[in-house]
């Protein structure tokens, strides 16, 4: 009841017309960050997080929620129309929102992707409210083991996402994890692959090399195909029929515990720090089709394929920001950032900030809660401007994104090294498309790499190399035995029963 | 996994379930492919460095519209002229970012 009463005064204070438009303001720049490659929330919020100095506290935190929720979703835009995402987390969205896009049927895939975003997003804002009091007790219990247990977990998304071919998906991550590996070692700095060039030493960056595999080898994939099919006056499929568009409250609700399970992964993704929005978004989708009746349309344009990947990443947003408030931890570099607009106000994030500025905590919390609704409306407006895109020939826009993304790589590290590297990626990512590599396991095994050495090495330092900390911790233990399910069940399991109906139906003819 | 990608012919039936009839398998023509692409990249990149951002991409998305099966060169030189100088401006005003250019200090 509190905590009501403190909403209810925090709706009072948000609920002002300068802090309505800051929260459009910063959803609309989110979106239009998000759409281009390359670019995305957290790029929008590095610029922008010093412009808040002139702001009041609640304005200012408002208007960079407004920026990160719109840039989540605004990623899916280009993944749906031409399959070019543009953030790394809508990876995972283009792969059942083009399909839906080549049916004539873009406005049902953005509608999709914009409902299933804020329904994430509200869910995990929901819990923020709920649990960012209690949430520093349990996040203490969090230790290298545990994440460790949990990125091993992750991995077996590969079963899910490799497609046909499960020795490729594996091939494709395990290269993913190698490409990780180059740089400085994270725990004695020894170079790894680095060729001495100082621009590798953090390692390959993330998005030059997401963008290139994910974006740009899509457009080069087009653009020879369109070469190859000579049709020069090609459009995309188009807007298709107006039924064919509509996306009914009963399609959209009736994948409910989808949306469900990809918020409650969202979130809590979003609650550890460190696991990043691209992996809920990953991991959403994974669990939706091994959970799904029809786990045989992912991947051909089914809405809850894009529900399951918008819901997820989307969560993350709110729940990134239970342990930055709890315990002052950034849950990934966008947290960091709002930690950063936080301290120029003068509010410490941690265990203290409930105490010291409840008022304004709660403020935020309400002005997260209307900025969905916002999202909400500009979101639906934008759709009916971007799918116009739709209608321009693909022979004009393919060649302008690859141009976008060369801007997008080279505006947030001002290197043309990572230009190089956009391109090369692009090339790595044609010929894996062209040969059947899993790109999306090529990127969670780039994710994932580093994310399980720290985590196993920092578990090996603290216990004396003794890994058998894995099995006595017992949430450590919970995961390894889900690992073990998830393998056993999906992956082999269902590689004997495939064979063996395959084998029944040649039986069969 | 060079050599499986190399060996990866297309066989009826058997194409990738995640990318459908994209996944024809690398033959002589997608080499090509894969060349003509490493050299245009190749030489973008290095008229961007060594020249700048508006003439390198203005020569790059001239030619790749061309090759896409632009054949309207009026319109074609319009877009190739005007997308890189609308963006590097864009850049400029909006992210503070200065696009490589000779002439720039």
């Amino acid at each position: 009841m509190e905590m009501l009463q403190h909403l209810g005064a925090g709706f009072e204070a948000a609920f002002t017309l300068t802090n309505m438009m800051f929260i459009c303001g910063g959803v609309i720049l989110g979106i239009i960050f998000g759409v281009t490659p390359g670019v995305g929330s957290v790029t929008a919020l590095a610029i922008l997080v010093p412009i808040t100095f002139y702001m009041s506290p609640l304005a200012a935190i408002a208007f960079l929620v407004g920026i990160n929720k719109g840039g989540t979703s605004g990623g899916a835009i280009p993944a749906i129309l031409i399959n070019t995402p543009g953030t790394p987390e809508a990876a995972a969205t283009a792969l059942d929102g083009f399909p839906l896009t080549k049916q004539g049927k873009p406005l049902k895939a953005m509608k999709t992707a914009l409902y299933s975003s804020v329904c994430g997003d509200t869910f995990s804002d929901c819990m923020l409210i709920v649990l960012a009091a209690p949430f520093a007790a349990i996040a203490l219990t969090f230790g290298p083991p545990e994440f460790t247990s949990i990125i091993i977990f992750s991995f077996t998304l590969i079963a899910a996402l490799a497609g046909k071919s499960l020795v490729k998906g594996v091939m494709a991550a395990a290269f993913g994890v190698f490409l990780s590996t180059w740089g400085l070692d994270p725990v004695d700095a020894s170079a790894r692959l680095t060729f001495d060039m100082v621009e590798l030493f953090d390692g390959i960056p993330l998005t030059p090399m997401a963008i290139g595999t994910l974006a740009l080898s899509s457009v080069i994939a087009q653009i020879f195909a369109l070469r190859k099919t000579g049709k020069a006056d090609e459009a995309t499929a188009g807007l298709g029929f107006r039924e064919d568009n509509k996306l009914p409250a009963s399609e959209f609700w009736g994948n409910w515990k989808t949306l469900l399970r990809s918020a409650c992964i969202g979130t809590g993704v979003g609650m550890l720090p460190g696991l990043g929005v691209s992996l809920a978004a990953f991991l959403g989708y994974g669990a939706a089709k091994r959970g799904s009746k029809t786990p045989e349309l992912f991947g051909k344009g089914t809405i809850e394929g894009i529900q399951a990947t918008e819901a997820a990443n989307s969560a993350v947003v709110g729940s990134n920001l239970i342990p930055t408030i709890a315990l002052g931890i950034p849950g990934n570099v966008a947290a960091a950032l709002l930690i950063g607009a936080f301290m120029i106000h003068g509010v410490v994030p941690g265990p203290l900030m409930m105490i010291e500025h409840g008022a304004l905590v709660y403020s935020i919390f309400a002005s997260m809660l209307m900025a969905n609704i916002a999202h909400l409306i500009i979101g639906r407006i934008g759709i009916v401007i971007w799918v116009k895109f739709v209608q321009i020939p693909k022979k004009i826009i393919l060649p302008v994104v690859t141009v976008f993304c060369f801007l997008g790589v080279y505006i947030p590290s001002n290197s043309m090294f990572d230009v190089a590297l956009l391109l090369i990626f692009g090339g790595l990512g044609y010929v894996m498309r062209k040969s059947g590599f899993s790109i999306v396991c090529l990127v969670i095994g780039f994710l994932l790499g580093p994310m399980l050495e720290m985590a196993l090495r920092q578990t090996m330092l603290m216990h004396k190399t003794d890994l058998t900390i894995l099995i006595t911790r017992p949430i450590s233990l919970v995961f390894l035995l889900l690992t073990v399910f998830f393998i056993w069940h999906f992956g082999f399991r269902g590689r004997f029963r495939t064979k063996e109906t395959v084998k029944e139906s040649e039986a069969a003819e | 996994m060079g050599l499986t990608a190399f060996f990866s012919r297309k066989k009826d039936g058997e194409l990738h379930e995640e990318f459908g009839e994209e996944a024809s398998g690398m033959g002589w023509p997608e080499f090509q492919k894969l060349g003509l692409w490493t050299f245009a990249s190749g030489a973008a990149w290095l008229g961007t460095v060594y020249v700048g951002f508006e003439p390198a991409m203005i020569v790059f998305l001239a030619a790749v519209l061309i090759y896409a099966g632009m054949r309207n060169y009026w319109l074609t030189a319009i877009i190739a002229i005007a997308t890189p100088i609308i963006l590097s401006q864009f850049a400029w005003y909006v992210f503070s970012t200065e696009m490589p250019g000779f002439w720039r200090s």
